[in-house]
């Protein structure tokens, strides 16, 4: 009997939980890094770590992520799917948890780090209130613990090393880096790379580290994976731990046969990875392209007045599909457009890759990065922007553009000027992972035209 | 500034004929007294110099220069390191911002290379080895988002105002003066045509350069003269000098002459500016190296370009416009403001607006431009069927101030200026540089310390879940 990819993927899963269970908490580790693709359950391992760590060790571990909201969902997934354990949320004093945090009373709020509780239980807190924290906290931890780790710096992440003996960083390298708004060409050619990602100058700088890399995704259908994990994670070979029947679309109302339709029934037959052209335009980065919004829109709409089903699972709603664009004004166009179309916005939720990130809906409409450009900027070129914005859906993700993006690509300058040895050429990168999803698209006839007029 | 919003700038600007300006407000605090002007000469396609002019751009310059730079004897540089170190010392002993104005990027290219140069230099003196360190700290100085130390007049010119040519031709300082002030009698654009057939990028003309070489081979050879030869080579230097030190102050004083107002906020980036060379002086030029001082560096740009980002919109108001078309600025009436009692916390304000773009979200903080009120978001939501979006903002500051608005008051609402964390962060780097950990500072990871525990982690992570 042949056993389901799907299946061995489950199970290569849970092996690598174990050994991450294993390094951190019996072999002790002073650093496990953990690299994960898209939907494959990091905060779930998290959560185990803690779980064991806490509950069972009776150990103190801190956990820190780079946003709040990303601590609350930790919070709250600790609080629902385990007995109590002592939680402890450390805020600055003019941040409030929410409401459905405070209302479960299993969470200890603590503005001030010198008053923390001492022995077995968790902190958690963003990396930047940890951060300001280190000079007060008098008591150490047993295990430091950073989900979301490839969002951070190594400068926000090496003062808080101190604190535990062991260290465990989660986080998903094709994503989009941290946040730094000035020029950081100076500092590419310093002994330690302080504006990298955290995990990335760790394992720079001990490239002996075994890496546990998570071999399974149980977000992304395996076609996405197909496209997805040659395109963003050639370092990180993954396939997906769903059944393809569990990820299937149906659509019960008739087609009308146009374009979109075409698009959508696509999806409905297993191609998760579509695209929707409009004749060929040019604007420029920052110009609203009103006519692609509109599209957007249509196509969010239509899959609303198909009566989407998720087969197996439930009827889909407007709240199941999400759209993402890259800059806020345009995305303020979609968003005005599928109030339009009578798509209720605050279901169907538009914004751009930055906040979509650690999200995931059943169906997305994105709009392609490159779309109505001429010259490709660094901007547009970003991938892990791009792979964040193909690797939200569960089900399928609709991509529209501008046709032309395949000779902008093949027309496109790469600036081949000096570099600092060792620095990473994210342009070259962005570039090859767009050529490779474009590649794949136009050659397994996923491309569906707009006529003009 | 946006693409669209240049190109039509620069439209506009073609279609009058002139030079247009793009702020109303200067980037730029006023000259302090005294000011100092360098103008370098580099030999073309070598890494070495002819001539510094240098001194007090409203007066006349001191020249220094050398007919032979090849012969690698910088000591001709010597009156410039010891004028250069007097202004500076000076300044930051009284306690006063210097100020250098230099006349276009290539200059600064020249003062950086003479950092690179002779900053550790063993084979010259003292002295120049201390006007290199000097010279990089100016360098490094114009990385930092907002400096008022270092003026480069073809750079501030160019961000100030937008002409009808290219921002490629715009880097011609020559080219860049003929659209601001044009030549009467002439179209402008063959002006700038004819401005530019002169280099404006601290090397010699080129008959000058072809002259020079001429008289440097010659000399080298013994078929002049040497006396006559130098004399010659070194006139040529001296007015290619006097040349480009002419170009620098008709942009300086072009600069000035744009009559723009002073932001209020350009005071706390000339502190800022002040305090960071001040302090690069007194630890005698070092330079980041380790996790700690590079972590404090990164911290430092990032917070200049932060607070630069701030005075901007905050002090311009065409900035101010195209941050609002940006969705950065929030222009809304005051819908409803819920303060039970006057003067006291809580207070909220419930604000509507009908911009397109917006980049605020719950959690955002904003402040009441030109105020003291601060607020934070925490719910927008769609009204009218999406017509326009209300905002709900907690006042956290400013509940008793006289600027808190009042229901029907338009008002503009903008990120507030950023907080300055830099000391805390400081310490916490020093305790990071303390503790030394391996994993931060060293090449080899600690040892893992393996405990005694039999148990299957896995399956007992299983039994605690829910």
């Amino acid at each position: 009997m042949t056993i389901q990819p799907y299946l061995i993927a489950r199970q290569r899963s849970d092996d690598a939980q174990q050994e991450v269970l294993r390094r951190t908490l019996q072999e002790r580790e002073p650093l496990v890094i953990v690299d994960s693709p898209p939907g494959a359950g990091k905060t779930y391992l998290v959560e185990a770590v803690i779980a064991v760590a806490v509950q069972h060790l009776g150990l103190r571990v801190a956990v820190v992520a780079p946003r709040a909201e990303q601590t609350y969902d930790l919070m709250r997934r600790l609080a629902v799917n385990f007995d109590p354990m002592p939680i402890t949320a450390l805020l600055s004093a003019s941040r409030q948890l929410p409401d459905d945090l405070l209302l479960t009373q299993r969470i200890l709020v603590c503005n001030d780090a010198a008053a923390l509780p001492g022995g077995a239980g968790v902190t958690i807190a963003t990396a930047d209130k940890l951060l300001f924290a280190v000079t007060k906290i008098t008591q150490s931890f047993d295990l430091l613990i950073c989900d979301e780790a490839y969002q951070l710096t190594f400068a926000t992440m090496a003062p808080l090393f101190e604190l535990a003996p062991s260290v465990l960083l989660v986080g998903d390298p094709g994503q989009l880096p941290p946040l730094i708004t000035v020029d950081t060409e100076r500092f590419e050619t310093a002994r330690y790379r302080i504006h990298w990602p955290a995990p990335r100058e760790l394992l720079r700088r001990f490239p002996q580290l075994d890496v546990v890399r998570l071999p399974a995704s149980r977000r992304l259908p395996q076609d996405t994976v197909n496209l997805v994990q040659p395109a963003f994670y050639r370092q990180l070979p993954f396939s997906s731990a769903t059944a393809p029947a569990e990820q299937r679309l149906q659509l019960d109302a008739a087609t009308q046969g146009d374009t979109i339709d075409r698009a959508l029934d696509m999806l409905t037959d297993g191609a998760t990875l579509v695209g929707v052209l409009l004749p060929p335009a040019e604007f420029g980065r920052e110009q609203v392209d009103d006519e692609l919004a509109e599209t957007m829109a249509a196509i969010a709409a239509r899959l609303l007045s198909r009566q989407p089903r998720w087969e197996g699972v439930r009827q889909l709603s407007a709240g199941d599909i999400g759209a993402i664009d890259a800059h806020v004004a345009s995305g303020a166009a979609v968003r005005r457009s599928l109030r339009l179309s009578n798509v209720p916005t605050d279901a169907c939720i538009v914004e751009t890759p930055e906040l979509w990130q650690g999200q995931e809906r059943p169906l997305m409409v994105v709009k392609h990065t490159l779309s109505g450009q001429r010259q490709i900027g660094e901007f547009s070129l970003e991938s892990g922007r791009w792979c964040v914005m193909l690797s939200r859906h569960q089900i399928g993700c609709v991509i529209v553009g501008r046709d032309g993006v395949g000779d902008a690509l093949a027309e496109h300058r790469h600036a081949c000027g000096a570099r600092p040895i060792g620095s990473v050429d994210d342009a070259w990168e962005g570039w090859r992972a767009h050529q490779a999803i474009w590649g794949q698209l136009e050659a397994q006839g996923r491309l569906v035209r707009i006529a003009q007029g | 500034m946006s693409t669209m919003i240049d190109l039509t700038a620069r439209l506009l600007a073609y279609q009058s004929g002139r030079a247009i300006p793009i702020r109303r407000s200067s980037a730029l605090i006023a000259d302090p007294s005294p000011t100092f002007a360098i103008v370098p000469i580099r030999m073309v396609a070598e890494q070495v110099v002819y001539a510094l002019a240098y001194g007090d751009p409203e007066g006349e310059p001191e020249v220094v220069l050398t007919w032979n730079p090849l012969d690698r004897d910088a000591s001709f540089m010597e009156p410039f390191a010891a004028t250069l170190d007097r202004y500076l010392s000076d300044c930051v002993i009284a306690g006063e911002m210097p100020r250098i104005w230099l006349a276009h990027a290539a200059a600064l290219e020249v003062i950086a290379l003479l950092g690179h140069r002779y900053r550790t230099n063993r084979s010259v003196g003292p002295e120049l080895q201390r006007m290199g360190a000097q010279c990089r700290l100016l360098a490094e100085e114009t990385t930092f988002a907002g400096q008022q130390i270092v003026a480069i007049a073809g750079s501030l010119l160019a961000s100030h105002v937008a002409t009808g040519q290219s921002p490629s031709e715009d880097l011609h300082l020559g080219a860049l003066l003929a659209w601001i002030d044009p030549p009467a009698g002439t179209v402008v654009a063959d002006a700038a045509a004819q401005a530019a057939l002169a280099p404006a990028a601290a090397m010699l003309d080129r008959a000058a350069d072809d002259r020079v070489e001429q008289l440097r081979a010659r000399v080298a050879r013994g078929r002049l003269r040497e006396p006559s030869a130098r004399v010659e080579a070194e006139a040529i230097i001296r007015e290619e000098a006097l040349r480009e030190w002419a170009l620098l102050v008709r942009a300086r004083r072009a600069f000035w002459g744009l009559g723009l107002t002073q932001g209020t906020e350009l005071t706390k980036l000339t502190a800022e500016s002040f305090k960071r060379v001040a302090w690069q002086i007194d630890r005698n030029y070092g330079n980041p190296a380790r996790p700690r001082s590079l972590a404090q560096r990164l911290d430092e740009l990032t917070y200049a370009k932060e607070l630069t980002a701030y005075a901007d919109v905050a002090d311009d108001p065409i900035n101010r416009a195209a941050a609002l078309n940006a969705g950065r600025v929030l222009d809304a009436v005051v819908f409803q403001r819920d303060q039970p009692r006057r003067g006291f916390n809580p207070c909220t304000l419930t604000l509507e607006t009908r911009q397109n773009a917006l980049r605020i979200r719950p959690g955002t903080q904003l402040q009441l431009r030109g105020s003291r009120v601060f607020g934070r978001i925490t719910e927008v939501r769609e009204v009218n069927a999406g017509q326009a979006t209300q905002l709900t903002l907690v006042v956290t500051n400013g509940v008793r101030n006289p600027q808190l608005p009042t229901p029907g008051q338009r008002t503009e609402w903008m990120e507030p200026e950023p907080a300055d964390l830099r000391y805390q962060k400081r310490q916490v780097y020093e305790r990071m540089a303390a503790s030394a950990d391996p994993r931060v500072f060293g090449d080899t990871l600690p040892l893992s310390r393996p405990q005694p525990i039999d148990d299957d982690l896995a399956t007992i992570a299983r039994r605690l879940r829910r």
